[in-house]
């Protein structure tokens, strides 16, 4: 049994520090209530868990008063500038001037790219407006972290014609190796939900360096992403790049950490 | 080092293709996750029909200590059983060690279980019931649920289901409000959720259930690992719990 593992198992703390490529903060959802989901709260529970750095936007993706959402981000990354970085929630429904208009006061206000997430807004997941964030992105060298991305070609496409973004897959999606494996822009979030098998078949098929933990808080418990990593057969050094090095190595590329 | 006693796997050979379906298979699997037994269901007794899955069991499971017999029940009067309480009673005496209905899957309310006797035998010999929606979010019956608490008082419920989101409100209203009630955590994969309830309940009258074949086990266990709980609560919820239910009072055979 790895040392990850066993601390695991007997309660303890990791041991090395994590960094999460998919987290929402707000403290209220439609869908349930957010148990300790205020920002202290969470923030006390990452250092808890021994998480670094995380990577949010807004739990309200619903895109109901989005700059009202993103105001909350911004605000969180302000205060906490070392533990938390900030993506503006896009709402797929309006248009690419109001979308654009939106990005840059945020960009301006210190966050880092955009959420995507047009199946829970009731956009078209291929909306033309997704092209457009891409080519912002790729212009001020941003990250864009996609719920889901509307097909591999698509995205294979805006990974080639918009090289200087970064681009994440929000859940884990084991058909999209071959463009994982072929473009230095594109990251996956081992996020939930998983079947058994999902991940070491992630392992198998993708490249090592590419595959990202994602707690995906304050929507789901840490234990249920981090428990098929850690409780999984998995080499330690596989473990430790998915929770830990691999995320950095794009806060590194993305400048947000040193 | 926790132990986990899973409160919801399936065996055999599902409709669609699985990552196991022998018991021997299943038990490698447990080994990997720290699982020492696991409360087990036919998969012909969740797709086809519970009478012959429930007999397949026996064979399945064997001689293995590590597997925990649980059968599924269809109403007394649905036309597949000649005499339901012998039936029933035929059950104990194998050794089932829990009940389990799939309301949504057979399409039959859990209120027309319930006002048709099907539990009044279980409540006797205090065997808990297993309510399992099995196949999408949110999908359970809170009304017949509330009908099924207040008849069988005595009886425990542990509702079990894919997954648990918007309900969780409900979830932890019925905890509040019912001594019988119980919650398969495996269930929620909410932010914080076993917190809370831990915090409803004093971590009492939760167990985890992995899912298997259908989820990555380490998703449910991984819960109870990070929760920020004590790691006494963490065992409670992990395993003894569940083995006072299913009357297995200390870890090893059964």
């Amino acid at each position: 049994m790895d040392q990850l593992k066993k601390r695991f198992l007997e309660g303890k703390p990791l041991g090395l520090p994590l960094y999460d490529i998919h987290g929402h903060i707000g403290g209220f959802s439609r869908d349930y209530p957010i148990f300790g989901g205020q920002l202290e709260e969470l923030l006390q529970e990452m250092r808890r868990i021994g998480v670094r750095r995380c990577l949010v936007f807004p739990i309200g993706v619903y895109g109901t008063e989005f700059p009202f959402q993103n105001d909350k981000v911004i605000a969180a990354c302000k205060k906490y500038p070392d533990y938390f970085s900030g993506l503006s929630l896009v709402n797929l429904n309006y248009s690419e001037k109001e979308i654009i208009k939106e990005l840059e006061r945020c960009r301006q206000s210190g966050l880092v790219g955009a959420k995507l997430i047009a199946a829970y807004q009731g956009a078209k997941s291929d909306a033309g407006q997704i092209e457009a964030v891409c080519e912002y992105a790729h212009h001020y060298g941003l990250i864009v972290l996609n719920h889901g991305w509307p097909g591999l070609e698509f995205l294979r496409k805006i990974a080639c014609s918009y090289p200087k973004g970064q681009y994440i897959c929000g859940h884990l999606w084991l058909e999209a190796a071959t463009v994982v494996n072929e473009c230095d822009n594109v990251w996956m979030c081992t996020c939930a939900f998983l079947s058994p098998g999902a991940l070491s078949q992630a392992v198998a098929t993708m490249r090592t360096d590419r595959l990202c933990w994602g707690s995906d808080l304050s929507d789901l418990h840490w234990g249920f992403t981090l428990g098929p990593i850690l409780l999984s057969s998995l080499s330690l050094e596989v473990k430790k790049k998915i929770i830990s090095a691999n995320t950095r190595s794009l806060f590194r590329k993305a400048g947000l950490e040193k | 080092m926790i132990k986990f006693l899973d409160f919801n796997a399936g065996l055999g050979v599902f409709s669609r293709p699985t990552c196991y379906t022998r018991a021997s298979q299943l038990i490698s699997l447990m080994d990997e996750f720290h699982v020492e037994k696991a409360l087990v269901y036919q998969s012909l007794s969740r797709e086809v029909g519970p009478v012959e899955g429930n007999d397949l069991l026996w064979q399945q499971i064997g001689r293995n200590k590590r597997l925990l017999a649980s059968w599924v029940l269809l109403p007394g009067q649905s036309g597949e059983y000649r005499n339901f309480e012998s039936y029933v009673r035929e059950g104990i005496e194998k050794g089932v060690r829990a009940f389990r209905v799939f309301p949504s899957i057979f399409k039959i309310p859990l209120s027309e279980y319930v006002e048709s006797g099907t539990f009044i035998l279980l409540e006797k010999f205090s065997l808990p019931l297993v309510v399992t929606e099995g196949n999408s979010v949110d999908a359970g019956d809170w009304t017949s649920l509330r009908l099924l608490l207040k008849r069988h008082q005595k009886l425990p419920v542990v509702f079990s289901e894919f997954r648990t989101r918007y309900h969780i409100r409900l979830v932890r209203q019925f905890l509040l409000e019912f001594d019988n009630f119980y919650f398969d955590l495996g269930s929620c994969w909410n932010y914080a959720a076993v917190e809370e309830l831990v915090a409803v309940t004093g971590g009492e009258r939760l167990v985890t259930g992995s899912n298997l074949p259908f989820s990555d086990p380490g998703q449910s266990f991984g819960m109870v690992l990070a929760a920020r709980v004590s790691q006494s609560i963490r065992k409670k919820i992990a395993w003894k719990n569940a083995a006072r239910l299913l009357k297995v009072e200390k870890s090893g055979p059964a």
